[in-house]
């Protein structure tokens, strides 16, 4: 409307600019009553938000600035120093590159036998619903049970896996004691409750694939791995992403079964990031130091998610 | 369409990474789960029937919980007028960091048990009173109180909790496999030890003579055993302790355990107890040393005699005794007059003669209550179990000296998780000397950063 005056006859040159200004403030205030019925509906949310999102991250990124007390209360301000201090710890920097180790062990692994296992399971074969039922079956367990189950079978002397490895004529191995191996069993448990969770997503994006896709293949003549890869992998390659992302952050934030299983030990051998941060935190009580990590942690994950996405963009399809 | 709905996952992820980053940010993400249940009940107030309301926080799981949940049980029917509720809030350490972080906040508890290594913690926390100052406005019985374990939850001539649960280390063995070998006891010393290992292993289809799990507990109590002190300032009773001041004893127990495994007469369990009381139930070792709180389970549930007798010392050196290890009851500071005078019923009632000999010979703790080894139910007790006695006396026979005070320390479980690092890096082949000098390393810079933090206040 207001194009069309500005386009349309001559009118006397003060009316029209009061109409023009009319209008623009009727506009305007059309547009406030809508942001203000808008902010209306998501205040609640956005007050949730606030509370439990943006007040601790603000209040984590001024503590990571300070020492403070056992309770928490800031004590004295020490600008850059947490940080300066963290990048020349050690133990942190082993714990920083023991996260990355981790996380290129459980994501592939996890990806890879979940997919497996969902190709197998939406082949048409007889009782195929006993099998989605068995393969996301860790998503029932609590990590906590899991990890207890799983230290009977590392048991040094009288687990399985060594009892296995006896029988066959070798010799105990120290699956959770030898730093050199403690780190690969620890992957290896969480590989395990993993899989149920990527199992059953991609489980669903396989489920979505129209029929007539694998038809046109029949048709074309391919086999099996042709199939899987010109059908099958790009059409879920939405819930691929998916279980990509949430894997790795799942990794990077890996906690439970460091703290059932080993407790950061064999010498720091399976110290990762949240870990090390929980120990400073809540068994040093030094709140600077952990909330430093919290923040380098985030960027961490921020910036890997943001190159994923960024690279992923490519080969992701949507149907 | 495509462009939409990437963005759409984009944004999904985004702040599903978002939310996750800043919970851990923010310090909400790992503190365990049991942190939903505090809100239920509160630590002041009435309940239904009339009765004062008491919060109990303890740290004590599996068997021992059992034993602890009958103190409780048997207090409330023994009377109507306080109600203790106890609530599992983790380990130690977990549920001081909870008690620490809540600061005083509503379904804090009344009572919180802490470990020996939570004293200076709760110290400086400014949160908890004086139990001596409780002592003396209810006219508390503190004489028959075990003066050791007094002395050390004591600073500055006031008691902060009031001792409940006292341990030490001890050594358990197989009595059959050591008889075999030709042993009517454990040997005494580190060079005792060593040398029995080829007759265990002979006289026993190759069992191994030693384990010890990765427990700095149980290390820094082989120090203080040894006469040595684990932290400088007279262990940090003097004066605020600076540093670290084990090296000399560490070095030897390091070099000992590295003998053994060498000896190949040792095997590694890890950090779990559990794990090393299976393999030693299993035959598989001979002699370990862990707490005594668990004796009672330990002696049970062995398929063969177990005997238990004090920690070794090397060889020349004259056994000092322990500190009391294990755990006491702080109460929280600012309660209402009549919570108070609840929570001093219970106190009262949970360290007597007859209550703590029975919690004795159901755990392994012993009393801290002087009387109770004067009591029938602890003879009667001694006398079927007398491996439970030992730990008792190690800490009675201690000597009177700086080092069996114990450590008072804020990063005092800092201290143990580097000397666990150390003591996994001796376990795995690792140099003695740089396994102890990294340990100290990185404790000394805790403390330093720690005592600033608490210097800037004052």
């Amino acid at each position: 409307m207001s194009v069309n005056l500005a386009q349309g006859e001559q009118l006397p040159g003060i009316r029209e600019a009061s109409l023009f200004k009319a209008l623009k403030k009727e506009e305007k205030k059309q547009a406030r009553k809508n942001w203000c019925s808008g902010m209306l509906y998501v205040l609640p949310s956005i007050a949730l938000f606030a509370i439990f999102v943006i007040y601790p991250f603000i209040r984590t990124i001024i503590q990571s600035f300070f020492l403070s007390d056992n309770r928490g209360f800031l004590t004295l301000f020490v600008g850059l120093q947490n940080y300066i201090d963290l990048f020349q710890d050690p133990v942190y920097l082993q714990s920083l590159w023991q996260t990355i180790i981790y996380t290129l062990i459980t994501v592939p692994l996890t990806i890879i036998i979940a997919l497996f296992l969902a190709v197998l399971a939406s082949s048409n074969v007889k009782g195929a619903g006993i099998f989605n039922t068995i393969f996301s079956s860790t998503m029932g367990i609590s990590v906590a049970a899991g990890s207890v189950f799983w230290n009977f079978l590392f048991h040094p002397t009288v687990g399985l896996l060594n009892k296995i490895i006896n029988a066959f004529g070798g010799s105990n191995v120290g699956w959770l004691t030898d730093p050199k191996i403690a780190l690969v069993s620890v992957s290896l448990v969480s590989v395990w409750m993993n899989i149920g969770f990527s199992y059953l997503v991609l489980m669903g994006g396989m489920k979505n694939i129209d029929k007539s896709y694998y038809e046109s293949v029949e048709i074309v003549g391919g086999g099996f791995f042709y199939r899987l890869r010109k059908v099958t992998i790009p059409l879920i390659s939405p819930s691929l992403f998916f279980v990509f992302v949430t894997s790795i952050i799942g990794a990077f934030q890996s906690f439970g079964v460091i703290d059932m299983l080993t407790q950061g030990g064999p010498m720091n051998g399976t110290n990762l990031l949240v870990y090390g941060l929980y120990e400073e935190a809540f068994v040093n009580y030094q709140y600077g130091s952990a909330t430093a990590q919290g923040v380098v942690l985030f960027l961490i994950i921020f910036v890997i998610s943001m190159l994923q996405t960024k690279l992923t963009e490519r080969w992701v399809t949507y149907q | 369409m495509f462009k939409r709905e990437s963005k759409k996952i984009v944004k999904r992820c985004t702040v599903v990474l978002a939310a996750a980053a800043m919970t851990t940010a923010a310090l909400a993400g790992c503190s365990g789960g049991n942190t939903a249940q505090a809100g239920t009940t509160a630590s002041a107030g009435e309940s239904s029937n009339g009765a004062t309301e008491v919060l109990f926080w303890h740290a004590m799981s599996g068997n021992t919980q059992t034993a602890l949940q009958k103190v409780v049980d048997d207090f409330n029917a023994s009377q109507s007028e306080v109600h203790v509720t106890m609530e599992a809030q983790g380990s130690y350490d977990e549920s001081i960091s909870k008690f620490l972080n809540m600061n005083g906040g509503s379904g804090s508890p009344a009572i919180i048990q802490i470990g020996e290594q939570n004293l200076q913690a709760m110290l400086d926390s400014g949160l908890i009173a004086s139990v001596s100052d409780l002592i003396e406005e209810y006219n508390y019985n503190a004489d028959q109180l075990l003066p050791q374990a007094v002395n050390f939850y004591t600073v500055d001539g006031e008691m902060y909790a009031m001792p409940f649960n006292c341990s030490s280390p001890v050594l358990y063995y197989n009595v059959d496999a050591l008889a075999a070998a030709g042993y009517d006891e454990a040997p005494s010393t580190f060079e005792g030890i060593l040398e029995s290992a080829s007759a265990i292993a002979d006289a026993n289809d190759g069992m191994k003579a030693f384990s010890m799990p990765v427990y700095g507990y149980a290390l820094d109590q082989m120090v203080t055993n040894m006469g040595g002190l684990i932290i400088n300032n007279d262990n940090g009773r003097s004066e605020r302790a600076t540093e670290v001041a084990y090296q000399d004893e560490m070095t030897q127990i390091f070099n000992w355990l590295k003998q053994l495994i060498d000896a190949d007469a040792f095997i590694n369990y890890g950090t779990s107890s559990d794990n090393v009381m299976t393999g030693f139930n299993q035959g598989d070792i001979a002699m370990f040393i862990t707490t005594s709180a668990y004796a009672a389970q330990i002696v049970d549930s062995a398929p063969f005699e177990v005997g238990v007798s004090m920690l070794p010392v090397p060889e020349g050196v004259e056994p000092q005794g322990v500190y009391a290890g294990g755990g006491a009851l702080c109460v929280a500071d600012g309660l209402s007059d009549e919570v108070k005078a609840g929570v001093m019923a219970f106190l009262e009632y949970a360290t007597s003669a007859e209550v703590q000999a029975v919690w004795a010979g159901d755990t392994g703790y012993f009393p801290i209550n002087t009387d109770s080894y004067d009591t029938q139910t602890m003879t009667d007790i001694y006398t079927e179990r007398p491996q439970l006695k030992v730990a008792a006396d190690q800490l009675l026979n201690a000597k009177e000296t700086a080092a069996t005070a114990g450590p008072l320390l804020s990063q005092l479980s800092q201290l143990r998780n580097d000397l666990q690092s150390a003591q996994e890096m001796v376990y795995n082949g690792g140099d003695v000397d740089e396994a102890i000098a990294s340990a100290v390393d990185s404790t000394n810079r805790q403390i330093e950063t720690a005592n600033r933090s608490i210097q800037s206040q004052e």
